[in-house]
């Protein structure tokens, strides 16, 4: 009598008796009706440095991207096999960014703007390349910088917290309140601003607050309009929120929301994984949470799972087109979302994806040359950048619990994992008598030549554990059937 | 802050200027001062705008009050000096 039990949505938050959600999951991407693998990090060539907090990628005029870095002292620009070049500013000696802050990066034509608490605003230029310069009209300090319209914007100002200002109407060298339509706005409470996110409209993310930002065109009175769509809740960590689509993701103290700019919120982790990860992560660094939107519709929050842990060793994943989530498990410096950088034309051909000038690979005008492609990527745990397009991580994935023959014990004999690929996949079974008891797993079985596991097992109650090994790769993992028949009351 | 002049040649204010502005008045191209009472000096203060040109090394705009009250303006903000 063939069982099947799907990996179905992962809901920790929700009893898991004899229902199809899965129990767990791990280095997995959810799907439609399956879960997906989650690539591992490929390092860059070349891209080692220690010490990186912060890395991004900004655009040149021509179309071709570069990708930056900094440290808590310095600022560096990465090219391939050369390495990381410092591109520190070399008048005001170098930069002391403070324990448990980043810089936050935005570009704005052809300069990219860095800032850090405690740190003058930087300009690289992006297109003339050279070091950093403190960013002239002298903008305040801030904690968060981000681009909004014809707009950068300062959050969480060194001088007062729960301020922002903007520059000047499309002069970011301009920071002269009152001038071309530069001014600061201080919010009266809802705690520091914590960073701001958006589009079109922005959103300002304080730790108690949220309030949308709206451009007002012609009106030189108040430039912004500011209006709080959420009161007594708002993001927990400095880092942890982003904007996709015009709506905003956070991380919260009571879990993770969504909300647009007229303050409809929605609670995306509720009943889910909300309780699960305030279980499962530091309280302590919860401040520290990082987010960032990959190319798919993911949303990736990297945080720490337990106080001991020194790097982010954990990722959430939320696919903000089925409302899933899933979770992965990766130690990393630093996570952000990156674009693959140009190819010269004069390598020897060693580099990933390029050839020879005289070579047929790819013509001279290929698309592969600009770059570009948008990427996750991480500062791994040897401070290497490295992008998530390796070869499958070893991935977990757990069926519920489930009383396979109802009022009965049952006899498993086999087991058959309905995964394309993982040929070298293995199946453990976690059995009890009784809802009182603990789990006991048995020993991960192999598959057979059948493609199923033999694995023995007699119980009241059965959940099934499918382990993928690392590099091998696979598509869809839908879930197990059971071979299972009575085996008596006793 | 740069020094700005009316046509007849007298100085009226010194307004800062961006590193964009200034490339733009050396390029020869005119630029336009937007100002307005900023957040924190807001008591339905005043705003209104005037134009620049650099005309042999000196920045001057044909709209001397409104210079002057654009300085007053960042003067208050500066504590009044």
């Amino acid at each position: 009598m063939p069982v099947p039990l799907q990996f179905g949505e992962w809901r920790p938050d929700l009893a898991l008796i004899d229902n199809q959600f899965a129990a767990d999951v791990d280095n997995v991407f959810p799907a439609a009706n399956s879960y997906k693998p989650i690539p591992s990090l490929q390092p860059f060539t070349g891209g080692t440095l220690p010490g990186l907090i912060s890395v991004t990628a900004a655009r040149k005029t021509t179309g071709e991207w570069a990708i930056y870095g900094g440290t808590t002292t310095k600022l560096y620009q990465f090219v391939f096999f050369t390495g990381w070049t410092d591109i520190s500013r070399t008048v005001g000696g170098p930069y002391n960014v403070p324990a448990g802050e980043v810089w936050s990066f935005a570009p704005f034509g052809k300069y990219l703007y860095a800032v850090a608490t405690g740190n003058a605003m930087q300009r690289i230029d992006v297109d003339g390349g050279g070091n950093a310069i403190d960013a002239p009209g002298s903008p305040p300090m801030a904690h968060n910088v981000k681009q909004l319209g014809d707009f950068l914007v300062l959050g969480g100002l060194d001088s007062n917290r729960r301020k922002l200002r903007w520059c000047s109407i499309d002069d970011p060298s301009a920071w002269v309140p009152g001038i071309n339509l530069c001014d600061e706005q201080e919010f009266p409470d809802g705690g520091p601003v914590q960073g701001v996110t958006g589009d079109t409209i922005g959103f300002v993310l304080q730790d108690r607050a949220i309030r949308s930002m709206q451009f007002l065109p012609s009106d030189t009175a108040f430039v912004f309009n500011f209006s709080r769509i959420l009161t007594d809740k708002g993001s927990v960590s400095e880092f942890g929120f982003i904007s996709v689509g015009g709506i905003a993701y956070f991380l919260a103290e009571d879990g993770f929301y969504a909300i647009n700019p007229q303050g409809q919120l929605s609670p995306i982790g509720q009943d889910k994984v909300n309780e699960w990860f305030l279980a499962n992560s530091d309280i302590g660094r919860r401040n520290l949470v990082q987010c960032f939107a990959a190319n798919k519709p993911y949303i990736v929050w990297p945080y720490h799972s337990n106080s001991a842990t020194p790097l982010y060793d954990k990722i959430i994943i939320y696919d903000w087109s089925q409302q899933k989530w899933g979770k992965g498990s990766f130690s990393a410096f630093i996570w952000a979302m990156m674009a693959t950088i140009s190819l010269d034309l004069d390598t020897t051909g060693s580099e990933a994806g390029d050839a020879l000038l005289d070579s047929t690979a790819m013509s001279l005008d290929s698309f592969a040359y600009v770059g570009g492609r948008p990427i996750a990527c991480a500062v791994d745990a040897s401070g290497t950048l490295a992008s998530l397009t390796g070869p499958p991580m070893p991935a977990t994935l757990e069926t519920a619990e489930v009383h396979l023959v109802p009022g009965q014990r049952a006899y498993v004999s086999e087991v058959y994992p309905l995964i394309d690929g993982a040929v070298n996949a293995l199946v453990t079974a976690g059995t009890r008598e009784r809802l009182q008891d603990d789990v006991v797993w048995g020993n991960p079985t192999p598959l057979e030549i059948t493609g199923s596991a033999s694995l023995l097992s007699s119980s009241r109650l059965h959940r099934f554990r499918v382990q993928t090994l690392g590099g091998e790769p696979w598509t869809h993992a839908e879930g197990v059937q059971v071979e299972a028949q009575p085996d008596g009351e006793a | 802050m740069v020094d700005i002049f009316d046509t007849d040649g007298n100085r009226i204010a010194a307004i800062p200027l961006s590193e964009k502005q200034l490339d733009q008045l050396h390029s020869g191209l005119a630029v336009n001062v937007q100002w307005h009472t900023p957040q924190l000096l807001r008591s339905g203060g005043p705003s209104g705008n005037f134009s620049l040109r650099l005309i042999e090394d000196k920045f001057v705009t044909t709209e001397p009050d409104q210079a002057r009250q654009c300085a007053s303006m960042l003067a208050m903000q500066r504590g009044g000096d």
